[in-house]
């Protein structure tokens, strides 16, 4: 559950991120523009210090609010890894250790801190990436190497480098973040296509008005309010573990694979164009499902420790390991 | 649609857990896969009696009824435990989901007190009368109709088709006409207590694709009902099967019915040399049920709370008897791998059975199409 913080911030989030986060800025954030003022408004408001404690001077938000922020960062379709920010602050700086307020984003990858990784989701304008050393963090200077749209490659320069004791599941906490963001912007493209079914007409009437039509917004309805609900399972807990993390990613990016081709099926050639919004959702959804794990990787993960767990019960294994708290 | 919140079951629902799990463990010893895979189909009227003595069905109903007065999340507990078991909950299943809540919302106080203590004792069984032979998804249509009398009460005539359980069952509550003509629809539709012993009534069943017999025809020829047969208003059959709906849709016997299947599959897949075909289906099985599991425990909080959730109790019934046929279907696909003489007779009965009636799930209460529309409607298209 939300706390009453959380949703009073996530009001104030939303309404300030509609403003600012328009498809026409969020076009020229994609071809290169550097949303360096939309970056000043959010450290401005706090927003980095979300999870650190009240008392060291942060928001003192939950981990689940945690997953409430980054679903409304996916809906607006925020440039930036704003919620690899807030998640990786929290684990290197609990107590509010000064690190410099830019964009980080979390690298999944075991064990890199020196060369290019794969192309990561919203890493184009990260300035710092978040490493595992194993039994430490290490913080990395991060430059945009190949970019398109808000993802990229990213070089790292370890030269500088900063460690931090303790340890977490970056790969789990990368695949808890891109499934909340997913769910967020699946929600988004329902009330787009819904909104579309409702303007279109063809064979004089609204494409709405067709059952062919309906029947399939329903199943977009269905697998939003699906994904939904499987990113707040990652973010259940006191931390992100990648048994719920999994199920949300896997969750998530099933949803976005069949909702998707139902809102692409619904807007026809324009749903396609460059000039009509879906494609910024699109192009993020499909970022999202290539990175932190796919599909197959955590569903042999999660069927691996099914199979380990001594329950003989499938729900045992779901209340204990999978569900709310 | 409605926001819905992750929801945890509260500490006093959860404990009751045990003891209902021991309650059922005894009952379903001994049982096959086969009859325990038959989930809400399997009846066992001494079983369903032993449950009532232990004080396990109409658990949200007032004490006053013979209920136990606790909350909905209680209730969740008990039926997901009765379904993952495989638990024969056929006999009472019906009139402790919606014959009792029914009869406490609209019924009389004569009509609550005739039967709710008797269906918390588990002695009293119920079924519901919605299709007849030509109407099945358009309810609206039916034609089964009940002529006013002078002395206030009714004489019955029509037929009611596909009724679960009416060989077995004391009472069905129907959706008759008792007013108007087919062509007013919605209006002049009541509901009405049947007692099936009454003249005129004949019940006979009809065998399924797997050779059980679990659904019926119900014939009434003038059948004669007193005043307080009917439930709530006449000319509100509609309205109050409407709200009845939200209750049926989201519950966990709409995600749990092939459950007792996949343990039994997870079980046989223990200690084998296994590819990953099978490893990432039941990965993806076990993720699906995390999620819908976690939707169905949020609509049940939110129902509580007084919330009208059609819409979303329509997704996920949708999306659980979806996740309820996949389980048959990848099983079959996938085959089994196993050594000869880890075969099991049982385990292929129970896995014929669950895939042979699969396409039940998503018919009873309402078909796939139907929640669709219902879907479609609740989020703005027309």
């Amino acid at each position: 559950m939300t706390s009453d913080v959380g949703a009073m911030i996530i009001e104030t989030l939303d309404r300030m991120l509609a403003d600012a986060c328009t498809p026409d800025q969020v076009r020229r954030w994609n071809a290169g523009d550097a949303p360096d003022a939309l970056w000043d408004e959010l450290v401005a408001l706090g927003v980095l210090h979300a999870l650190v404690p009240e008392e060291a001077g942060g928001v003192g938000l939950t981990l689940s609010d945690l997953g409430e922020l980054a679903m409304l960062f996916g809906k607006h379709l925020v440039p930036l890894p704003l919620a690899d920010t807030i998640a990786a602050r929290a684990l290197v700086a609990p107590g509010g250790t000064t690190v410099d307020e830019v964009p980080i984003v979390i690298v999944p990858a075991a064990a890199i801190t020196q060369g290019t990784t794969l192309p990561l989701p919203l890493a184009r304008y990260a300035r710092l990436a978040l490493v595992d050393e194993g039994d430490s963090f290490a913080l990395v200077a991060a430059a945009a190497e190949e970019s398109v749209g808000t993802a990229a490659r990213i070089h790292l320069d370890s030269g500088g480098h900063r460690t931090f004791s303790g340890t977490a599941d970056l790969l789990a906490t990368a695949a808890a973040l891109r499934a909340a963001e997913t769910a967020g912007s699946l929600a988004a493209v329902l009330a787009m296509v819904v909104g579309y079914a409702g303007e279109r007409s063809q064979f004089g009437k609204p494409l709405g008005s067709f059952q062919a039509i309906q029947q399939q917004i329903a199943v977009l309805a269905e697998e939003s309010a699906a994904a939904t609900m499987a990113a707040r399972i990652a973010f259940a807990g006191d931390r992100i573990d990648a048994g719920r993390a999994g199920v949300a990613k896997l969750r998530t990016d099933a949803a976005a694979r069949r909702g998707l081709a139902i809102a692409h099926a619904v807007t026809g050639a324009i749903g396609i164009s460059e000039e009509y919004d879906l494609q910024l959702h699109s192009r993020r959804l499909i970022d999202a499902r290539m990175a932190a794990g796919s599909e197959t990787y955590w569903a042999e993960r999660i069927g691996r420790a099914r199979l380990s767990a001594p329950e003989p019960l499938t729900l045992d294994h779901v209340r204990t390991a999978l569900a709310g708290r | 649609m409605t926001d819905l919140p992750l929801t945890d079951i509260p500490a006093e629902a959860e404990a009751i857990r045990p003891k209902v799990r021991a309650l059922i463990a005894d009952a379903v010893a001994g049982r096959s896969l086969a009859s325990r895979a038959r989930s809400w189909q399997g009846f066992d009227a001494d079983f369903s009696r032993a449950l009532g003595k232990a004080g396990l069905i109409g658990l949200t109903l007032p004490p006053a009824y013979g209920g136990q007065g606790m909350g909905a999340f209680a209730r969740f507990v008990v039926v997901e435990e009765l379904l993952s078991a495989g638990a024969p909950v056929a006999a009472h299943w019906i009139a402790d989901r919606q014959s009792a809540p029914l009869l406490l919302k609209f019924g009389t106080e004569d009509q609550r007190q005739a039967h709710i203590p008797a269906i918390c004792r588990g002695e009293r069984f119920f079924c519901i009368g919605m299709s007849e032979p030509g109407s099945g998804s358009d309810l609206a249509s039916v034609r089964t109709r009940a002529e006013p009398q002078a002395d206030g009460g009714w004489i019955l005539n029509g037929a009611k088709l596909w009724t679960t359980n009416a060989q077995h069952a004391h009472y069905m509550i129907a959706l008759v006409r008792t007013s108007g003509s087919v062509d007013d629809r919605h209006r002049g539709l009541s509901q009405l207590i049947i007692d099936l012993s009454s003249p005129g009534v004949s019940v006979r069943p009809i065998a399924d694709i797997a050779g059980d017999e679990h659904f019926c025809e119900v014939h009434f020829e003038d059948v004669r009902l007193p005043a307080d047969a009917l439930v709530g208003a006449e000319g509100d059959g509609w309205r109050q099967v409407t709200a009845e709906l939200a209750l049926e849709r989201s519950g966990p016997e709409r995600i749990y019915s092939s459950l007792v299947l996949l343990d039994a599959w997870v079980e046989r897949l223990r200690g084998v040399e296994l590819g990953s075909a099978a490893i990432q289906a039941l990965g993806r099985l076990v993720a699906e049920l995390a999620v819908l599991r976690a939707m169905s425990i949020s609509v049940t909080g939110l129902l509580e709370a007084g919330q009208s959730l059609v819409v979303e109790a329509s997704l996920i019934k949708d999306l659980g008897t979806g996740f309820e046929q996949t389980v048959p279907q990848l099983l079959i696909e996938l085959g089994d791998a196993l050594p000869p003489e880890r075969r099991d007779e049982d385990y292929w009965q129970a896995l014929r059975y669950v895939t042979q009636m699969s396409p039940s799930f998503s018919l009873r209460g309402g078909t796939r199409e139907i929640l669709r529309g219902i879907i479609a409607k609740g989020i703005g298209l027309k």
